[in-house]
């Protein structure tokens, strides 16, 4: 792989840069079924298409941000702070 | 106050070739590698590498790094991001919006603390944490460009610019000014820098210097 | 005979330049500084380069592009090296390769005979059974079939590989015609541009091309010959400040996102471009015909290279075979170089004569129209040919010949346009393979769209150098019906065994019909089958061929040819290129007190990239040593995060399994981490330090995983909480042994006595004038302190502690040690007595977990881990005196099965008894149980559980 990752702070660098952590997940509560537990720690979605995902800057400014990111290739991709994620998921339902 | 030095990650380096040091703000560092003029002469030509490692260093973040960093040094709020200001006694790096590398003489890293609010922002001193490196020279481009996959052209990262990379998958801070870069980096793994350094260097004739060569100084007289 | 020539009538030869002498199996022959290895052997009359590598029929220079595997050579020591892009050098050692004893008497070429009686794919399906005879015969098949030797000791070995990296605008593949219009259109734009260029010089093909220039953008050019022209172009691009020119540099990929990998000498580039433009050209087309392989068949642009660039002319009388007037121009080379054209063999039928065509009737040159080769003849090369009509009937006429020139054409490099993710499609109009749709930011133009004028090349590169300097789309290309040539059939069917599709591999037409035949009737099966074009050419020669003839032998319309997939690297690379100084620069971690250690003779164990003293003597004396006197231990690899604020005890809370509300300030507490899914992996200590500031230690392994979770826990939740990584700004030293007090009280103004600083409390003070903060812990089951200070003192306060130690015997003791230490102890270490299953439950650190809080990682899982009870348990064990000692990790056996496994063992040598920690079934896992151990080597061992700790059970020294 040697695509490039945009990092909301950094601009564009080699995807090597970061660390990926996994899709962005609703944690449970500590009242939810024990299922639902196990599902969160194991299970993944791992859709084919536009999934949000959680990165990290290990190489350079060592922030964490998001990735909207089309799994089927490597570039539709766009990065944003996690503050901003309402706006941007407002953005898309409009769009 | 005690009377023990404070070394450098690059003790065992300086031993190995034979460098003169001195002492700075109760550290031990390397004055010259043995001939200053030959140094100096390196820097005007080609390029050397210098051991900065005793400068004040403290790191800001989360919270207001922004407006606690302007307590310590006067602009750093105002200071865009991957940008800087300072003299050439003190400079605040702006890594993020709220992270910031304070660097400084060395020994002036307390009386940086002492103006700054550490409720309002997380202030760790990393003066011993991190190691320091200035590279000098005409030729230290050639140095950088066989050690990064970061794209570091002079139109893309100005004097005054800060950015943080990998330097042979060494994590590092590069602020770079008119004629210097200079290169924080976790003292753990500044000997393993310099060894690459100077290994990449082989071709480009990179030297070792000492202060006496190049002084610590954040930014050029104007 | 070929043969050197000065002068040339419509051209002016380059300057030859200094003469220079090299090796060629082992005989000195001259060349000059000017030449390739091919064009300097050319010249010495060297005709037959190679044998093939099935057959071991002998062949000759057929192209001059890097391609043909009858010019690889082995270059002092270095195999497999392509001798006519290297250029000729002072005292080289050139040896030909796959021919012994030499190329022109080859003992193997009785292959000629043989293998043809041997079955079809014979390495597939004979000599299996039994399936030892395969070995054997493999071996012997590989020995008669191969490439270069690898010199082991060869010099090449000392060779320094470096990467290197550039970030232009505009990178431009290619210098050829098309490939300088783009660079010069880039640079008006005001982009920074590098152009790459795999040979020596930059030109391409326009170098020996004698066609007027007509249409040129650069309107001066028009009206000169191409080969002038050409040379004025470069002329312009000297110089410019932003262009940086790499000649002698081969791009052998093309990665995502516009990475583009070249290699020059032993350096590789990794440039990253924001638009890239490929200019990479044609080569001539393969004709596929009866003996297309023999020495004297060449192609047209390697006699007009040979010529017109090195003063060479391959040989005497020669027979030109042409679709196009392309030809006839190659007929005006030879002749005026003073060779003889015998004929141009013309397949086409009332064309309008073009102007090399007009050249050569004056010329006098016969001219034989609607004719094309049918076969080629000669034993160890050619001496003759027959032609006649393009369909492969009727053979008309005959000529002696020496050379056989292939001007049918050109088939565009498709390589780096396709990559694997553009499939080429074969274009009707244009009778080419051709890649029409490029990802975004890559533009492409040139030859590789079709043959064209020197004018419409330069044009096309413009447009696209300044679309991609623009970003705009990729200009769409178009070609005249002058300028395309059309495709001969892709074999001349007149009967005959050796139709050559793949020299490399020794494929041919009859091989690959049988192979269908067989089934492999998908290109794709059928090349890995037959093993066409996975020769070191990779098909670069034979792609074209191949697709084109799958089709035909599977009743696909011409249309439908397809290649097969393209991938990097373009041409073969060495590892030494791939691995640069990657194995010498790994980076290493040291602590402050790394060279202390060195002076002490340490042996040095990588943990990870760090480097930590194992032991300094023997791990067994340094155990007696701490057990009996004092012992210091570098343990400035711990992570060490120090938390406060508002929000500290909060975010603690939720991030470890414990509550720490009641921890005094003052007081050291043993704490575990566990993750969302309840399994352990990690532990340490958590300390109050001073009213709201919390230090937590992390195992050296996990600090930097510990820091970036705190801090995604932070985005996500945000909490009024300041988190500090000190563990590089503390250097730490654990002091250990009876005596330590005694040692440490007068370097110190803590005050070390047990009432004022009991065991698992934590002191702040200072040690000569060194703030420093202590903590009393035990994981070496002595009394001791941990020693936490700023690491610019590490090396100092080291040294001053050992300095004043001296009187007490104090010695330094390594990670090895420490690990028998601990085991005496009972104490797991996560990672080493636990994985990714272990629950901490059974694991036995369940009372760290109190798990009446809301909220906090693993709890979820913590409670079903509860409910279903313990299963399993870590427990300590002893072994008897003097038995052997198992091996971490074996297995325990009961009644013929595993049912648990040791996780630690070592000889204690305070107890002079093997000891160790057990995973073992609930059941058995109760003190004074007996199980038996078996070792790697099957032995088994007897051992007991025992309660607590082999060693200090009751941890009576640990709280003195």
């Amino acid at each position: 792989m040697s695509f490039q990752l945009s990092c909301p702070n950094c601009g564009k660098r080699a995807v090597g840069e970061f660390a990926f952590r996994s899709e962005v997940l609703e944690r449970p509560s500590q009242d939810d079924d024990f299922r639902k537990w196990a599902e969160y720690v194991y299970l993944r979605r791992n859709h084919r298409g536009k999934q949000l995902e959680w990165w990290y800057h290990r190489g350079g400014c060592q922030s964490w941000f998001l990735v909207e990111r089309d799994t089927v290739n490597n570039t539709d991709h766009c990065s944003f702070w996690y503050k901003d994620l309402q706006q941007v998921l407002a953005t898309e339902k409009e769009g | 106050m005690t009377a023990l030095l404070k070394h450098s990650a690059l003790s065992g380096v300086y031993r190995m070739n034979g460098a003169k040091t001195t002492t700075v703000a109760g550290w031990e560092i390397a004055e010259s590698f043995g001939d200053t003029s030959r140094e100096q002469r390196q820097l005007a030509e080609g390029a050397v590498l210098v051991d900065w490692s005793h400068i004040g260093k403290l790191a800001l973040s989360r919270g207001d790094a922004a407006a606690v960093a302007e307590q310590a040094i006067p602009g750093a709020a105002k200071a865009a991001v991957l940008g800087t200001t300072g003299n050439q006694d003190q400079v605040a790096l702006r890594l993020t919006e709220n992270d910031y590398q304070l660097l400084c003489q060395p020994g002036q890293e307390q009386a940086l603390l002492e103006k700054m609010d550490q409720a309002k922002s997380t202030v760790t001193d990393s003066t011993g944490a991190l190691a320091c490196f200035a590279l000098g020279g005409p030729r230290r481009d050639e140095v950088l460009e066989r050690s990064t996959a970061v794209d570091l052209r002079r139109d893309k990262v100005v004097p005054g610019s800060v950015i943080q990379l990998t330097i042979h998958t060494i994590h590092c801070t590069l602020y770079r000014t008119e004629n210097l870069e200079i290169i924080t980096h976790s003292r753990t793994l500044s000997e393993s820098l310099y060894d690459g350094l100077m290994d990449v260097g082989v071709g480009v004739g990179l030297m070792p210097a000492g202060l006496g060569t190049i002084p610590v100084s954040f930014e050029e007289e104007k | 005979m070929a043969r050197r020539i000065q002068a040339h009538r419509y051209l002016t030869l380059p300057e030859r330049g200094r003469e220079i002498s090299f090796k060629y199996n082992g005989k000195t022959l001259t060349g000059y500084e000017t030449d390739t290895i091919a064009s300097a052997l050319m010249a010495e009359e060297v005709k037959i380069t190679s044998r093939s590598f099935k057959y071991h029929r002998p062949r000759g220079q057929f192209d001059a592009e890097g391609h043909g595997p009858e010019v690889l050579v082995t270059v002092d020591d270095e195999p497999n090296l392509w001798a006519d892009l290297i250029p000729l050098r002072d005292g080289m050692e050139v040896k030909s390769q796959n021919t012994w004893p030499s190329p022109e008497f080859d003992i193997a070429a009785v292959n000629q005979v043989t293998v043809p009686m041997l079955p079809n794919g014979f390495y597939y399906k004979m000599f299996h059974k039994p399936k030892w005879v395969w070995p054997l015969a493999e071996a012997q098949i590989r020995k008669v079939a191969g490439l270069g030797k690898i010199d082991i000791k060869g010099r090449h070995n000392k060779r320094r590989y470096e990467k290197r990296y550039r970030f232009p605008d505009v990178c431009v593949i290619g210098g050829g015609p098309a490939g300088l219009g783009a660079a010069l259109a880039a640079l008006e734009e005001g982009k920074q541009v590098l152009l790459i260029e795999n040979r020596a010089e930059l030109g391409g093909h326009s170098l020996f091309d004698l066609s007027p220039v007509s249409g040129s953008p650069v309107s001066e050019l028009n009206g000169q010959p191409a080969y002038q022209a050409v040379q004025t172009l470069i002329e312009e691009l000297a110089d410019s400040p932003n262009l940086e020119v790499m000649v002698n540099t081969t791009v052998f990929a093309l990665y995502e996102d516009n990475l583009v990998a070249a290699q020059c000498g032993s350096d590789m580039f990794k440039i990253r471009a924001e638009s890239v433009v490929l200019c990479p050209g044609a080569t001539d087309r393969l004709l596929v015909f009866e003996n297309n392989d023999l020495p004297g068949v060449i192609s047209a642009r390697a006699v007009e290279r040979s010529i017109a660039r090195h003063g060479v002319l391959p040989d005497e009388d020669a027979v030109v075979v042409t679709t196009h007037d392309g030809g006839y121009h190659t007929a005006m080379m030879l002749h005026g170089a003073g060779a003889k054209v015998m004929a141009v063999v013309d397949s086409r039928t009332g064309n309008t004569p073009g102007h090399f065509e007009n050249q050569a009737r004056e010329a006098g040159i016969e001219i034989h129209k609607g004719h094309t080769v049918h076969r080629a003849r000669g034993g160890r090369f050619v001496t003759g040919m027959d032609v006649g009509s393009p369909t492969g009937s009727d053979t008309t006429r005959s000529f002696n010949c020496d050379l056989l020139v292939l001007a049918v054409g050109f088939k565009p490099t498709l390589n780096l346009l396709s990559m694997g993710r553009k499939t080429p499609v074969w274009n009707i109009e244009r009778g080419i393979l051709q890649v029409n749709e490029l990802p975004e930011h890559i533009y492409s133009a040139g030859e590789v769209h079709g043959n064209a004028s020197f004018g419409r090349l330069l044009e096309e590169g413009s447009t696209a150098g300044k679309a991609a300097a623009q970003g705009a789309a990729n200009p769409a290309t178009s070609r005249t019906a002058e300028e395309i040539i059309a495709a001969l059939p892709a074999d001349i069917e007149c009967g005959g065994k050796n139709h050559f599709i793949c020299k490399c591999m020794d494929v041919t037409r009859n091989e690959a019909q049988a192979s269908i035949g067989e089934g492999y009737d998908q290109v794709e099966s059928l090349k890995r089958y037959t093993s066409m074009g996975m020769g070191p050419c990779q098909g670069k020669s034979c792609h074209e061929a191949i697709a084109r003839l799958a089709a035909i032998d599977t009743g696909l319309s011409p249309e439908e040819a397809m290649p097969t997939t393209m991938r990097p690297p373009f041409m073969p690379t060495t590892f030494g290129i791939l691995a640069g100084r990657a194995p010498h620069l790994g980076p290493i971690r040291r602590t402050a007190m790394h060279h202390a250690h060195i002076d002490r003779n340490v042996k040095f164990l990588d943990a990870g990239q760090w480097k930590r003293p194992e032991y300094y003597t023997t791990p067994e004396e340094e155990v007696k040593h701490v057990r009996t006197k004092i012992g210091m231990i570098d343990v400035s690899t711990l992570g060490k995060i120090e938390l406060s604020g508002p929000d500290a005890l909060d975010f603690l809370h939720f991030l470890l399994p414990g509550k720490f509300r009641k921890l005094a300030v003052g007081k050291t507490r043993y704490s575990m981490m566990i993750a969302e899914d309840g399994i352990l992996f990690e532990d340490g200590t958590l300390s109050h330090v001073s009213e709201g500031r919390y230090y937590l230690s992390t195992t050296t392994g996990n600090q930097d995983a510990i820091m970036s979770m705190m801090m995604w826990w932070l985005t996500v939740e945000p909490r009024d909480v300041q988190v500090k990584n000190l563990s590089g700004a503390n250097a730490a030293i654990n002091v250990t042994g009876s005596g330590t007090r005694e040692f440490l009280q007068p370097l110190t103004d803590v005050d070390l006595s047990n009432e004022a600083f009991p065991y698992m409390a934590c002191r702040e003070g200072s040690i000569a004038g060194v703030p420093v903060v202590m903590f009393r812990i035990g994981f070496t089951g002595e009394l001791g302190y941990e020693i936490h200070y700023p690491a610019e003192y590490g090396e100092s306060l080291w040294n001053h502690l050992l300095e004043e130690g001296k009187s007490q015997d104090v010695k330094p003791f390594g990670v090895e040690t420490q690990r028998i230490l601990r085991l005496e102890k009972g104490h797991l270490i996560p990672g080493t007595d636990t994985d990714a299953l272990s629950n901490p439950y059974e694991a036995g650190v369940g009372f760290t977990i109190k798990d009446d809080k809301p909220d906090f990682l693993g709890k979820a899982f913590l409670k079903d881990f509860k409910d279903r009870g313990i299963k399993n348990r870590l427990v300590p064990y002893v072994l008897d005196k003097g038995v052997v000692i198992p091996e971490d990790g074996v297995a325990v056996i009961e009644q013929g099965k595993a049912v648990g496994r040791v996780t630690s063992s070592r000889t204690s040598p305070t107890l002079e008894q093997g000891i160790g920690l057990v995973w073992l079934p609930d059941g058995m896992a109760k003190t004074n149980q007996r199980f038996t151990i078996r070792n790697r080597k099957g032995v088994d061992t007897n051992a007991i559980v025992i309660d607590h700790a082999s060693y200090d059970p009751h941890g009576e020294r640990l709280k003195s």
